[in-house]
């Protein structure tokens, strides 16, 4: 008897992930049998034509070890890892154009299902070499992180964790404010894409940077106020698909936070709050490679107990890849992460390294499936710096490595 | 994983990608870029090929809008590839991008020559490409500078 129930519990599992799997591959399924839906769709409001896109993604996790992404990963793996997106733009004339798109996205404990305006400008370019963006736009902040979202975009079903953590997405992805944008040409020399921005960056209540404030015994009710500027130089070299660049991104910030062990409420603020990115990528043929170098530098001062935290977190990654044929690609990335390079990143509190492979299956046009594992060393700056693992969702405690198998379906149009 | 270990993985990895031979010139032959009569330029270097279809060039030297029109598959779509120095999924996912980040509208495709002919004879400004030997009535040939076309 003892014996049928233990069996029956290490089939539990299995049976749940084959059922969170085939959800997911469901999508890619149905989208592919419908494949009108999976069109892009375009009408005309006075004369002027307006396209529509959009996409949706569903993925699947299963972990050994940690749980990860504030997902419950481990055990029979969740499925709750679902995001997507749909935007409007029209060309109004040849310099000017507008559009917006809402995104949505319930990843574990994130987001919630919550949708909201992801970015919505007007973008008058007056020539190549200038050009002026106005409203919620997408930061210029390495490779990708105006596309992060997109995983459809991209090989892999998650990116490189230590530099484009889902997590944190919010906390650089978009600026409200203003850009001023152009191509500088240097004709043998290739040629230089800038964007210089300013503005304020919006806050996400169901972030996980608010999740690990939270993590932390503490709360912040009133949101995070932050403003800042950035700026991106992109040189694209004269040897064709090679891209070159450097991109910083300076913040300050400010917010109220309350804790259960303090009677009043604590005044916290970042100044400086900073990212530098160097970044380079290229693509010849079937191969795609691209790296990124990712410093960020922060100093936090708490009011009235006048205490002072500085962070300087660093990370990079590789990445290699190679389309097979018109159905298949594979990658691979090594992903490093040091939440603080001042002292020691021998312990595992200490850094989140680890290689990952994928398979992406481009079953069509509109839609891909991707499988991918992952072997993680270290679960990182739990507190401070949490980034992908969160003590709420290990109440045992961290084991110091995670195996993650990742399936992933997206559908774009 | 050892430092050295990612530096050999990268060293192979160089190798394979400098084995891989270039093809832009080989498949100029098999395209024929074709405009819009509106379209006041007669020819056409391979920087401004490049940065049309790659949707960062709106209007050519001499001021004329320019609207890309892509197709889907084909010989000269191999051709148009290798001007831009993209693969049909590097290009796809470029294009992409640009739409899901506001910066760009989606390019017209068209599924065959017939379709771009028929799309490109009609809409002012219109830049397209087909089969060199594909009949192109109602559009202009662009000659490529340095080119085949």
């Amino acid at each position: 008897m003892t014996h049928k129930i233990l069996g029956q519990l290490d089939e539990r599992p299995t049976r749940s992930a084959l059922f969170h799997a085939l959800r997911v591959l469901s999508v890619a399924a149905v989208a592919c049998a419908v494949p009108v839906a999976a069109q892009a769709q375009a009408f005309q409001v006075a004369k002027e034509t307006v396209q529509v896109h959009g996409f949706f993604q569903q993925g699947y996790m299963l972990s050994r070890g940690n749980n990860v992404l504030t997902v419950d990963s481990t055990g029979g793996g969740s499925s709750a890892m679902t995001d997507g997106g749909v935007n409007m733009s029209s060309q109004l004339n040849t310099k000017l154009r507008v559009g917006a798109q809402l995104y949505g996205r319930n990843i574990g404990q994130l987001g919630n299902g919550h949708v909201g305006l992801d970015w919505a400008f007007a973008d008058y370019r007056f020539n190549k070499w200038i050009g002026i963006r106005a409203g919620k736009v997408k930061n210029a902040l390495g490779l990708y992180t105006d596309t992060q979202d997109m995983e459809f975009l991209q090989t892999f079903a998650l990116l490189p964790q230590g530099v484009y953590p889902l997590d944190l997405r919010s906390v650089t992805i978009a600026h409200v404010g203003g850009d001023v944008y152009g191509t500088l040409a240097a004709r043998r020399a290739g040629s230089l894409n800038y964007t210089v921005y300013a503005g304020s960056i919006p806050d996400d209540a169901r972030g996980g940077y608010r999740y690990g404030i939270e993590d932390r015994g503490l709360r912040n009710d009133d949101g995070v106020k932050r403003s800042g500027y950035g700026f991106d130089l992109r040189w694209t070299a004269p040897v064709n698909g090679l891209q070159a660049g450097y991109s910083r991104l300076s913040m300050t910030g400010s917010g109220v936070l309350l804790s259960k062990q303090v009677p009043f409420p604590l005044q916290a603020t970042v100044d400086p709050w900073t990212e530098d990115r160097v970044y380079a990528d290229y693509q010849k043929a079937q191969w795609h490679f691209s790296g990124e170098w990712r410093r960020a530098f922060s100093t936090v001062s708490i009011q009235p107990t006048r205490s002072i935290t500085i962070s300087d977190a660093r990370s990079w990654y590789l990445t290699g890849a190679y389309r097979v044929g018109k159905a298949l690609e594979l990658g691979a990335y090594y992903s490093h992460y040091i939440p603080d390079s001042r002292t020691d990143s021998s312990s595992p509190t200490n850094h989140v390294n680890g290689p990952a492979v994928t398979a992406r299956f481009d079953l069509n046009r509109y839609v891909a499936v991707k499988v991918e594992g992952h072997h993680v060393d270290g679960y990182g700056g739990v507190g401070a710096n949490a980034q992908n693992f969160y003590i709420r969702n290990n109440p045992g405690g961290f084991t110091t490595t995670t195996n993650m198998f990742v399936l992933r379906t997206s559908v774009s149009f | 994983m050892k430092c050295n270990q990612i530096l050999l993985v990268l060293a192979g990895l160089a190798l394979a990608v400098a084995a891989v031979p270039g093809s832009a010139a080989a498949q100029g032959a098999e395209l024929k870029l074709i405009a819009n009569p509106s379209v006041a330029a007669t020819e056409i270097s391979v920087g401004e090929i490049r940065a049309i279809f790659l949707v960062t060039k709106t209007a050519l030297a001499d001021g004329t809008t320019v609207e890309p029109v892509l197709t889907s598959t084909g010989a000269a779509h191999r051709a148009l590839l290798s001007y831009v120095g993209k693969t049909d999924a590097t290009l796809t996912a470029y294009l992409r991008g640009l739409v899901f980040t506001g910066k760009a509208s989606m390019p017209k495709t068209c599924d065959s020559d017939a379709e771009v002919v028929a799309y490109v004879a009609k809409t002012k400004g219109a830049v397209g490409y087909v089969s060199a030997s594909a009949p192109a009535a109602g559009t202009k040939t662009l000659a490529i500078k340095g080119g085949t076309s």
